[in-house]
């Protein structure tokens, strides 16, 4: 009982209201990955330093985070920073809970990024007399980087999805505007179809954009070699 | 020989179809023994879990749903709750998932396009609720714009909040008692409510909620009814009048009322 012409005109007819929620959407995934990052590598790099308390606490928050469901990661945050007298935006305090989020998953793609520079560049390093951060930040960090990138594109989409949950605490993004439409026009599944819709467009090309780079920086690599 | 399945497949098909538009709804509902009661509880004094602090059991309360339990009795079927968000039960009732809607629905002109409402039982009144610190303050229309203002999403106060306070910054949430830590927070500066739900919170909060001068206007004639699917309604509809016509002048529906409030108030207490 899908009413098919219903969904273009649903599209058609709210393309603006869909439209602010796809810049909102947008605008939680490019911060949660850009500051999730950062902090990914932070964690990331504290994970591998030689004092144990600050590489358990890291794994105690990487634990926490992969351990626990992202509504309640963000209704914690949300509510609980203003709790403790943390008074920010509704839009600030969710980009907190994502980057929270993210950056536990991000110290783990950065983790392997690490580990998967040869010892040998360590070592060659050394031998030039480099200081362990200058190894890391001139030989390691560099090269892991680069292996990193596109697991952190698929992150950027993963966001695109997963910021959805964040309807339930009243943020206007994809969502919440179909969520709120289908709540007053009462074609729930109709509506709903035109946010997956919408969605996959938005990570379909994303995914594209994020393989172009991709090849783009293999070609880098044969031209180096 | 595939003409002849065909035939009899087609035929099968009318006769399906033929006899569900034969069986009414009331029929329906009797025979397979069940009224299943879409509501979303979490309204109180509408509906609430309420533990009984003798038997320590959870029990449903509110007057919506002694209702409901009255129409199940009434058709001689067992009452079943389908707890879901209040913006998916017209959804749900009309994909034939709950039989009725029992869930301090209002009556809309917009709802009625696609369902059917029985009379009426209860008429509340919408009120802004704002934190006691702003009652100087907040007492116009004109003074919320630029506020943000929540309402529950898909409810009537979310329509009076798009109508009446089209200057303020809209917020539409499922779960009322999160939009109340929003607004003793102070994320939120109001929240339209029913003055029986707003009065809940405010007895939770003594000194920290009040009900603001705002005016809220909106059309009351209608009211508060179960909700029924579009079709073969008519004696269904019939059997959930006459409970109410009995409940609501007999004096039971403001016994039920009555006892809902009180006992929301003892959990409070606690």
């Amino acid at each position: 009982m899908i009413n098919f012409a219903k969904i273009w005109e649903i599209l058609v007819t709210k393309f603006p209201a869909f439209m602010e929620g796809v810049e909102i959407t947008l605008q939680l995934a490019f911060f949660t990955v850009l500051l999730g990052s950062l902090l990914g590598l932070v964690v990331a790099i504290c994970r591998r330093t030689r004092l144990a308390p600050l590489r358990w606490l890291m794994n105690i928050y990487v634990a926490f985070i992969r351990g626990t469901p992202l509504l309640v990661q963000v209704l914690l945050v949300v509510y609980g920073l203003p709790q403790l007298g943390v008074k920010l935006p509704r839009m600030t305090l969710c980009i907190i809970a994502l980057v929270i989020n993210s950056g536990a998953y991000m110290a783990e793609l950065i983790r392997a990024g690490l580990q998967s520079v040869a010892k040998g560049q360590v070592e060659a390093a050394e031998s030039l007399g480099m200081s362990s951060g200058q190894t890391m930040l001139y030989i390691i960090l560099p090269q892991a980087v680069k292996v990193t990138l596109p697991a952190m594109g698929n992150e950027f989409v993963a966001i695109i999805k997963e910021s959805s949950i964040l309807y339930a605490v009243g943020v206007y993004e994809l969502t919440y505007q179909a969520y709120k439409l289908a709540s007053v026009n009462y074609y729930y599944i109709e509506t709903m179809i035109v946010a997956a819709l919408i969605y996959f467009v938005l990570t379909y090309v994303a995914t594209k954009l994020l393989g172009l780079l991709e090849r783009r920086m293999r070609r880098a690599d044969t031209s180096a070699a | 020989m595939k003409k002849c399945l065909a035939l009899v497949m087609a035929l099968c098909l009318a006769l399906c179809a033929s006899q569900a538009a034969l069986a009414d709804m009331l029929s329906d509902i009797q025979e397979k023994g069940t009224l299943v009661v879409g509501a979303s509880v979490g309204f109180p004094p509408y509906e609430f879990y309420y533990t009984n602090p003798e038997t320590g059991e959870e029990e449903l309360q509110g007057f919506d749903m002694k209702l409901a339990q009255a129409i199940a009795d009434e058709l001689g079927v067992e009452m079943v709750l389908a707890d879901q968000t209040f913006a998916g039960l017209i959804t749900a009732l009309r994909a034939g998932e709950i039989d009725m809607i029992a869930s301090g629905m209002a009556v809309r002109e917009d709802r009625l396009e696609v369902v059917d409402f029985s009379k009426p039982y209860y008429t509340g009144t919408q009120i802004m609720m704002i934190r006691a610190e702003d009652a100087e303050t907040l007492t116009t229309v004109e003074s919320m714009s630029g506020k943000r203002v929540g309402a529950q999403m898909g409810a009537l106060q979310a329509t009076i909040l798009e109508e009446q306070f089209a200057a303020s910054e809209p917020q539409l949430m499922d779960n009322i008692s999160l939009m109340v830590m929003d607004l003793l927070q102070g994320t939120l500066d109001g929240v339209l409510l029913t003055d029986l739900v707003a009065k809940t919170y405010i007895a939770r909060y003594p000194g920290q909620l009040v009900i603001a001068e705002v005016p809220v206007e909106y059309d009351n004639s209608d009211g508060v009814a179960v909700a029924v699917n579009k079709g073969d309604n008519a004696a269904l509809l019939e059997v959930i009048n006459s409970v109410i016509e009995r409940v609501t002048t007999d004096g039971t529906f403001d016994a039920w009322v009555d006892e809902a409030t009180a006992l929301n108030a003892t959990l409070l207490e606690e």
